[in-house]
């Protein structure tokens, strides 16, 4: 009896400890509610930027990731911050169909949203009522990225490959992309190369071979442009055939330094955890009335490499 | 003086027959998951936030319910957070089609009717562990399940009405699956406790030669609860269908350990022959409870698995000690 006894209140007592000393009062606490599966780097100076802004500014941020892909677990994550009764909560809308309704509640409840990396894509009278957006705009990314590679030469013809035809953000993209290009007369083909990582190279290898007239290839993601660069590189095209694409890392920075990739555009990241702290501080300590930042696009070429390495460096991406 | 040490012993039994309830360490765990989140936050244990827990815990627990019932009879199923996923996705295409609920429903309970026979055969015929036919299975139908929807969010595009019957918001954040899974659990545990097919269950879980001596039809008992399973999941994926309004490929991925880690939480044996369906219930009752709890006090979600983790083990020690207790309890008579 006693031993059971003792074995009850050491379990209790390991939870106590496990989970002891969280709560501390601050002036004000934030929920920062994202879809970013823990353990995904990208989300690393997002994560930063918040907790670098409530450091400064002296308020609490609870960063909630997701523990796995679940959209029922965001949901959910939302709808018990609500229950916590902050004074802000920092969300991204990535399903607005799944979201709407706890947001509308939190809304309604007087606690104030800011939409972060994706935003409600539904016009301003059926959108959630948040207050500002902060993130990318994906057309603008594209049409930034297509406007940086006009500066350089006018393509005889383009090649955007997507990975995820009817994916709101990558058409968003590629439209921005044919916004700047088929008004010059360039014929810009969109070349569907499926999520799987191994196939880009080859599908776009043999578009490649034969479309001989396509001289400039734009990637809308990391793994997409990693293969753009290496079946340039095999073919023996480096500086026929041109390269650019959205979001950063070192092997596009590497890219850019060897010629084969004429630009990329960043959407920062450190600063879509960094301003919503900010803005939603403003609002409520003085009644500031926070508009859209767009973090991005920041257009990287090889003139300003040096800089963007800082920003790598200092956040863990741009 | 006689008497009063005859009210201790007395008191002692009772007590003796409390600790004895498979029940026991869930509800103990769940004890504390309530006394450390409430220190932390006052938020927690108000009406509103358990609403929230009920319904967080409704799908799982539905699931729970299933995989306790088949645990009891010595197998397991791994294919639950694949036909989670498999059966609203297959639905959120019929529906893109204009198909009528009620065929949606049938299709949807045929497959999942399907996959457990499946599951039951070989294992059964081909002596297979259910791990692995299990395991196969769930890969194969998550294949299937990002084949059919490229990689999509497939929105519910069916009918109104069957949505807010299975998963609509009562008041608050309360909805109707949260009632469902309760239903579900009282029918399981009356099935399993009060009736002859119960016995079966036990028996067959417990020690299959024996029960089959005695002349129990132990395969098609096993068949049944792998059947009865598979219907659990799908049913519990097409209320959380009906809860988001849409379905993600990814919907249930990783649900299956957890359905187990409540049953064995609640007290179910890996090995079969001994467990409680209100316990499982509990025991993704506390999942939930981890889970809101972390974010209502801000803790980081990382906790989440080490949390859970610890709660298995912790609750299975106890549970431990609980059938020691039944064993000693049994000898004295």
């Amino acid at each position: 009896m006693v031993k059971r006894a003792a074995a009850v209140l050491g379990v209790v007592g390991l939870l106590g400890f496990l989970v002891g000393g969280v709560a501390l009062a601050e002036s004000y606490t934030f929920y920062f509610i994202t879809h970013g599966v823990l353990g995904d780097v990208w989300w690393t100076p997002v994560i930063r930027g918040a907790e670098d802004a409530a450091r400064l500014l002296g308020v609490k941020v609870h960063y909630v990731g997701l523990e796995r892909w679940d959209l029922a677990l965001l949901k959910a994550n939302l709808e018990s911050a609500i229950l916590a009764k902050p004074d802000g909560i920092i969300l991204t809308i990535t399903s607005y169909e799944v979201l709407d309704e706890p947001a509308r509640i939190a809304i309604a409840q007087g606690i104030p949203i800011i939409a972060v990396n994706v935003p409600d894509p539904r016009p301003k009278g059926e959108r959630i009522p948040y207050l500002a957006y902060v993130g990318q705009d994906e057309f603008v990314a594209g049409k930034a990225l297509a406007e940086r590679v006009v500066q350089e030469f006018i393509p005889k013809a383009a090649v955007v490959m997507i990975t995820e035809p009817g994916h709101v953000g990558l058409e968003a993209r590629t439209a921005g992309i044919k916004s700047v290009l088929e008004p010059l007369g360039v014929k810009v083909d969109v070349l569907d190369v499926t999520v799987d990582p191994a196939q880009h190279g080859p599908i776009l290898l043999s578009y490649l071979i034969g479309h001989p007239e396509v001289d400039m290839v734009f990637a809308l993601g990391p793994t997409d442009a990693w293969a753009a660069v290496q079946v340039v590189k095999e073919m023996g095209k480096v500086g026929v055939i041109k390269t650019a694409t959205i979001d950063v890392d070192l092997k596009i920075i590497e890219a850019i330094k060897e010629g084969v990739m004429i630009c990329a555009v960043a959407q920062q990241p450190y600063m879509q955890g960094f301003i919503p702290v900010v803005w939603l501080y403003l609002h409520l300590k003085y009644g500031f009335l926070p508009t859209d930042v767009l973090t991005g696009p920041s257009v990287i070429d090889i003139t300003n490499i040096d800089v963007i390495m800082r920003q790598i460096e200092t956040t863990g991406g741009a | 003086m006689k008497h009063s040490r005859l009210l201790i012993r007395k008191y002692l039994r009772s007590l003796q027959t409390f600790l004895t309830v498979p029940e026991l360490g869930v509800l103990i765990a769940i004890a504390a998951v309530i006394i450390i989140f409430s220190n932390l936050s006052d938020k927690f244990l108000q009406v509103q936030s358990f609403a929230a827990i009920w319904v967080r815990a409704a799908e799982l627990g539905i699931v729970a319910c299933g995989i306790a019932f088949l645990m009891i009879a010595g197998e397991f199923d791994l294919s639950v957070s694949s036909i989670f996923g498999f059966v609203p996705v297959v639905s959120a295409l019929l529906m893109r089609n204009g198909a009528p609920f009620w065929v949606i429903l049938l299709i949807g309970v045929g497959i999942a009717i399907g996959v457990g026979l499946v599951n039951s055969q070989i294992t059964i015929r081909v002596g297979l562990p259910s791990f692995i036919t299990t395991l196969g299975m769930m890969l194969f139908l998550r294949g299937i399940v990002l084949a059919l929807s490229k990689g999509f969010l497939l929105p519910f595009a069916g009918d109104k009405m069957a949505a807010h019957i299975l998963a609509g918001t009562i008041t608050g954040f309360l909805r109707f699956s949260a009632i469902w899974s309760l239903i579900i659990c009282g029918i399981f545990a009356f099935v399993l406790t009060q009736t002859r097919y119960g016995n079966w269950v036990f028996a067959t879980g417990g020690n299959r030669n024996a029960a089959y001596m005695v002349g129990i039809p132990v395969n098609r008992v096993k068949t049944m609860n792998f059947v009865l399973c598979s219907v659990m999941a799908a049913l519990a994926g097409m209320i959380a269908f009906a809860r988001l309004g849409m379905v993600a490929p990814q919907q249930g991925e990783g649900m299956e350990l957890e359905a187990i880690a409540s049953a064995v939480i609640g007290g179910c044996l890996l090995s079969g022959g001994y467990g409680s369906i209100p316990g499982a219930y509990l025991g993704a009752f506390m999942v939930a409870m981890i889970q809101q709890g972390l974010v209502l006090i801000g803790a980081p979600p990382y906790w989440y698995r080490a949390f859970v983790g610890f709660l298995v083990v912790a609750a299975s020690v106890l549970n431990y000690f609980v059938r020691r207790g039944f064993k000693t309890r049994l000898e004295e008579r």
